[in-house]
């Protein structure tokens, strides 16, 4: 058994969540915060004619973002994260690391203790001396001022994911918050990640129009919004007494400049009026690496490219003989090589080499043509009629395969992969859908077959992507795959706690497993 | 007894007769573009879909808090009466009113509109005056090359091009942006006006050269233009004074129209540029699906298009007392 999808490469860009700390290493900016950074040349440029420097940091950014509230949005984290800090964060290995809190609550230090009543009680202890830009201690009032506003009818997050289960906050001191589960929560380290909003400033205020906060929030972090110019740019400059002392961050301003053309954003680079670029894609890192001037950062992200095989709508993908000889028949090796450019190693399932999760004893589907032809002849896709097409009981061997119009990368790619399954047989037509509507097909399952990727939470929380009660809307496991016996072991690492260590060795175990092996999600 | 004159209502009434048909025009506009946002696939909440921590009881307690869930028909009669009081909404992106997030766009684009319409004309007046007048020449012949050039190059790749040579290689002039970091003088604006200004104004430019080419050939073979030439009014004057007057009537109505047509014109090369004008707005509000924003850009776009029109009608009785009589 497998599961149905295809999957490419692993990720070598951060995206826009998590991975990118910028605030947190504001001196290791260029190396962190984004995929393919530069330092811009020296000399002549049209608007700014300098550098980078420890004063001033020029980022292009792809996208405005619609507010800085963290609890809103999801988009464009890397201006958020560096005026608000969460309790926690993630470093470089998406291990999670204390932020504002003091350490993670963890059983062995008392920090999680199982309630009689089937409940659990988290106590975070904050780190002392931490105070809001505007002077004010940070304490444990505004954790559950949080709580108790996203719980709330009168506020709009983006996500209630997990405070939803919390039934209330004590605080016993200003520096202690015990969160009250009403049930066990496993990802319960990443509770606080998008921090915490000021009681003072937001206590009795309609959160979602303030507008006011939401443009210029305040913050525990280095930095705050001096200017947000609508359109073009919000300038970030550092506050003057940031907690982690007067060292931190190495840069006195950062600007994001809001450039959606990725052209311009390329050109802003080369001309110097740039000096990092957000979101700039595969397929111009050959223009870039000989520009003079220009260091191209390469770092591992929490992401896959992948094709999703629908089996809902196309009867074929259900079986796994099919699923195979796919895979079989498309040289991802040689796609990562060329239309890749060796940016990005193939890999063999969904858990990234950065989670503590991953593991590489998984059976892989190396190129075989031969291989890829048995399984269909086996499962009884012939070519009956001579057309080059296989098919059986009349209907041919035939999908759509959708991915997101402007993406050159995708689009080579699946250019190539409709050219190599023909190759055996298949016949494959391409879609070319923009980005809106391409998250509505699948939303909706509408689609035979989607080139597309998936950035993983932090926590490597599978059953989201995989789980056969994890359909949309209820999930994302478009694929629609449904296989008890793999349900039952995806659940299995969910229902253990704390998660990280307990589940790390239990899924190592799981993994030797000859079971697990054949029907793991790092398989295809 | 004399003629019978012809009826000529006077400006106020044909403005008013205008704007009175345009009503129902703008109600059909409204109807059809709303319905078009609303079947294209994709929605506000759809950017959300990326984020694995928003669940399905989220997305459906967003789309109650936007007053997505209610049925198309009531969405649409909740929208047209805030719309026609002035209440346009607010963003479904930032939670901004619609209203503010269109004024604050505004000037920036009529800054590239007015500068674009400033350049085109400036490049077309002569140009076509003095093809016209060398007829055949090699002047001429070069400026219909050009102009042939500018009505064929497509805005998105010359905006590109002209940012590699003047930003990148030459490094003389900003590749976007409308101001340097906080700010900026006047002659930092105009730096960054320059480029977005050319590319929007090239295809207006070439378009009217070659109208007031043809409109200069026509009148200057007319008997008046012999009549002056005749008196010995000087060349020049005849060309600038008697011809060009004449020549530039049926010009002043493309240029109408084009003013109308750039602002729509204008959300490629202000996407190129990074402008952050209403083209930029619209582009993000689209890709986004941004209900409100689009409503209000599309209503104003179309409202321009109309008022244009009817400025377009009304300077001709202002130039023309033909028209006027």
């Amino acid at each position: 058994m497998s599961i149905a999808t295809i999957a490419f490469v692993g990720f070598v860009r951060t995206g826009r969540r998590r991975t990118a700390r910028l605030a947190r290493h504001a001196s290791r900016t260029a190396m962190l915060a984004l995929a393919l950074a530069s330092c811009a040349r020296d000399g002549g440029s049209g608007a700014s004619g300098r550098g980078p420097s420890n004063d001033l940091l020029i980022v292009a950014y792809d996208r405005e973002p619609d507010t800085l509230n963290r609890f809103s949005t999801h988009i464009l984290e890397d201006v958020q994260t560096c005026i608000i800090e969460g309790l926690v964060t993630t470093d470089e290995n998406m291990q999670v690391i204390p932020l504002l809190a003091s350490e993670i609550p963890t059983p062995e230090n008392g920090g999680v203790v199982m309630r009689p009543d089937g409940g659990m009680d988290v106590t975070w202890k904050l780190r002392p001396g931490v105070t809001w830009h505007d002077g004010v201690p940070f304490t444990s009032a505004d954790v559950q001022f949080t709580v108790d506003a996203i719980n709330s009818p009168n506020y709009n997050p983006e996500s209630t994911d997990g405070f939803d289960r919390i039934g209330s906050v004590d605080t016993p001191d200003s520096l202690t918050a015990v969160v009250h589960y009403k049930e066990p929560y496993a990802p319960y380290e990443i509770q606080f990640i998008r921090g915490a909003l000021p009681r003072h400033v937001l206590q009795g205020k309609d959160i979602d129009a303030a507008v006011e906060y939401n443009r210029n929030p305040l913050g525990t972090g280095p930095y705050k919004v001096t200017e947000w110019k609508t359109g073009e740019y919000i300038l970030l400059e550092k506050v003057p007494d940031y907690w982690r002392g007067p060292e931190y961050p190495k840069i006195a301003r950062v600007l994001f400049k809001f450039i959606p053309n990725t052209t311009t954003r390329i050109n802003q680079l080369k001309s110097g009026e740039a000096h990092l670029a957000a979101l700039v894609p595969w397929d111009k890192y050959r223009e870039l690496k000989d520009v003079p001037g220009l260091t191209i950062h390469q770092m591992m992200g929490n992401s896959y490219e992948h094709i999703t095989l629908n089996e809902r709508t196309v009867p074929a993908f259900r079986d796994v003989r099919v699923r195979r000889a796919l895979i079989h028949a498309i040289d991802r090796e040689l796609l990562a090589r060329t239309v890749l450019d060796g940016l990005a190693p193939v890999i063999h399932g969904a858990i990234q080499p950065l989670s503590w999760a991953y593991t590489d004893s998984v059976r892989t589907y190396p190129y075989d043509t031969t291989a890829a032809r048995a399984l269909l002849d086996e499962a009884g896709w012939r070519d009956s009629d001579g057309d080059k097409v296989r098919d059986r009981d009349g209907a041919p061997l035939r999908f759509t395969l959708i991915t997101q119009a402007g993406f050159a990368i995708r689009e080579n790619i699946a250019q190539a992969v409709q050219r190599q399954l023909r190759d055996v047989g298949v016949d494959v037509k391409i879609q070319l859908v923009d980005g809106t509507a391409i998250s509505s097909l699948w939303f909706e399952g509408k689609f035979d077959a989607m080139l597309h990727w998936w950035h993983m939470p932090s926590d490597p929380e599978i059953t989201l992507f995989f789980a056969s009660d994890r359909t949309p809307p209820a999930g994302r496991n478009i694929n629609y795959i449904a296989d008890d016996s793999l349900d039952r072991l995806m659940y299995a690492s969910t229902a253990r706690w704390p998660r990280g260590r307990g589940v790390s060795s239990w899924w190592r175990r799981s993994s030797a497993s000859p079971s697990w092996r054949r029907r793991s999600p790092c398989t295809t | 007894m004399g003629e019978p004159r012809a009826y000529s209502p006077g400006v106020l009434t044909l403005a008013t007769r205008r704007l009175a048909q345009a009503v129902p025009l703008l109600l059909l506009i409204s109807v059809l573009v709303f319905a078009l946002l609303h079947a294209a696939p994709g929605g506000p909440l759809a950017i959300y879909l990326e984020n694995p921590n928003v669940r399905p009881e989220d997305i459906e307690r967003l789309k109650r808090s936007l007053g997505l869930d209610r049925p198309l028909p009531v969405q649409y009669l909740s929208w047209l009466k805030g719309f026609v009081v002035g209440d346009w909404g607010f963003s479904f992106a930032d939670g901004r009113p619609v209203l503010l997030r269109m004024a604050e766009r505004i000037p920036a684009t009529l800054e590239l509109i007015t500068a674009s319409l400033v350049i085109a004309f400036l490049a077309a007046v002569p140009a076509g005056v003095l093809a016209a007048a060398r007829r055949r020449s090699l002047f001429d012949r070069g400026v219909t090359v050009f102009t042939l050039a500018g009505i064929s190059l497509p805005t998105f790749w010359f905006g590109l091009l002209l940012q590699l040579l003047f930003a990148v290689s030459l490094g003389w002039l900003p590749s976007s942006g409308r101001t340097s970091i906080l700010g900026g003088d006047l002659a930092d604006r105009l730096r960054h006006l320059l480029l977005p200004a050319i590319v929007l104004a090239t295809v207006h430019a070439a378009v009217w050269t070659r109208y007031l080419r043809s409109s200069m050939l026509t009148v200057l073979a007319q008997r008046f233009i012999l009549s002056a030439h005749g008196r010995g009014v000087p060349a020049r004057q005849v060309m600038f004074r008697h011809a060009l007057g004449n020549a530039l009537l049926p010009v002043v109505t493309i240029v109408f129209l084009d003013a109308a047509i750039m602002v729509s014109g204008a959300v490629v090369t202000e996407s190129v540029f990074a402008w952050p004008g209403l083209g930029a707005l619209f582009t993000e509000a689209l890709a986004r699906r941004d209900y409100s924003v689009l409503m209000a850009f599309l209503m104003v776009t179309s409202t321009s298009v109309i008022v244009l029109n009817l400025a377009a009608d009304l300077s001709y009785r202002w130039l023309d007392p033909r028209v006027r009589a």
